[in-house]
């Protein structure tokens, strides 16, 4: 049976990565908690072996990495494709952590309540405590 | 019952860099030939509910170095490490003369950007 253009190649054990909760208060003061989680490990193949005019174009692959990020209802994940694990990991963590900013602006949430100043910037969802 | 828990590993990284002394500076400008390759390689444990450790190895020019840390969960764990291992990479660039991510548009001076490239 010929390979299909593209194809996803799943290792056998799914490697999640997370969850990270982050806390946040919604618009009637109850606190709850976000969740961002990453999963790497699969990789994307593709071939032009049946494409006519380039069969002799050489095939390729690449690492992808997929992330959920779940608040107040709302959820939102999307796959990236890189060459290594901790350059998709830190757009993960960034998309993510903007899609949690935003949204939360847009629906009254504050996130992260317990810090003495507003979270503007994806890294502070991320950092340790001081 | 204790579960053996095993190693998440992350990477490796390649961290690309030019020693501009060491090749020909004329030449380099424009040539990607000169680019060497480094690495960065993450590795978290996971040792309870609520703690994580994490260590990442690196190599930049024959200069190697192991930077530890410890969170709550795996992506604060890996942010940190990104974070110091963006610091450790930038600074001992800086004392060796190296150029990190010599084709990039800027050089790179921030230890998260290391990262975007």
């Amino acid at each position: 049976m010929r390979r299909p253009y593209t194809y996803v190649k799943w290792p056998h054990r799914a490697r999640v990565i997370g969850p990270r909760f982050i806390p946040y208060r919604d618009a009637t003061g109850e606190r709850l908690e976000a969740s961002i989680r990453v999963r790497m490990g699969a990789r994307e193949f593709w071939t032009f072996d049946y494409v006519e005019g380039l069969e002799h174009v050489e095939g390729d692959d690449s690492l992808t990495g997929r992330f959920w990020v779940e608040m107040d209802g709302q959820r939102w994940a999307h796959t990236f494709r890189g060459t290594d694990e901790i350059h998709l990991l830190r757009l993960c963590m960034w998309f993510a952590g903007d899609w949690l900013i935003r949204t939360a602006r847009d629906a009254g949430l504050t996130l992260m309540p317990d810090r003495a100043t507003p979270v503007t910037e994806w890294p502070d969802l991320f950092a340790a405590a001081a | 019952m204790t579960t053996a828990v095993e190693d998440l590993v992350l990477g490796p990284r390649e961290i690309s860099y030019r020693n501009i002394s060491r090749s020909n500076a004329a030449a380099a400008n424009d040539d990607e030939e000169f680019d060497e390759e480094g690495s960065l390689l993450m590795m978290l444990r996971t040792l309870g509910e609520d703690a994580v450790i994490g260590w990442a190895d690196i190599e930049l020019d024959g200069h190697t170095t192991r930077l530890e840390t410890r969170g709550e969960d795996e992506l604060q764990v890996t942010f940190a490490l990104i974070q110091l291992s963006g610091a450790w990479l930038i600074e001992t660039a800086r004392a060796r003369g190296l150029t990190l991510f010599a084709w990039g548009q800027k050089p790179v001076t921030e230890p998260m950007h290391v990262f975007v490239l």
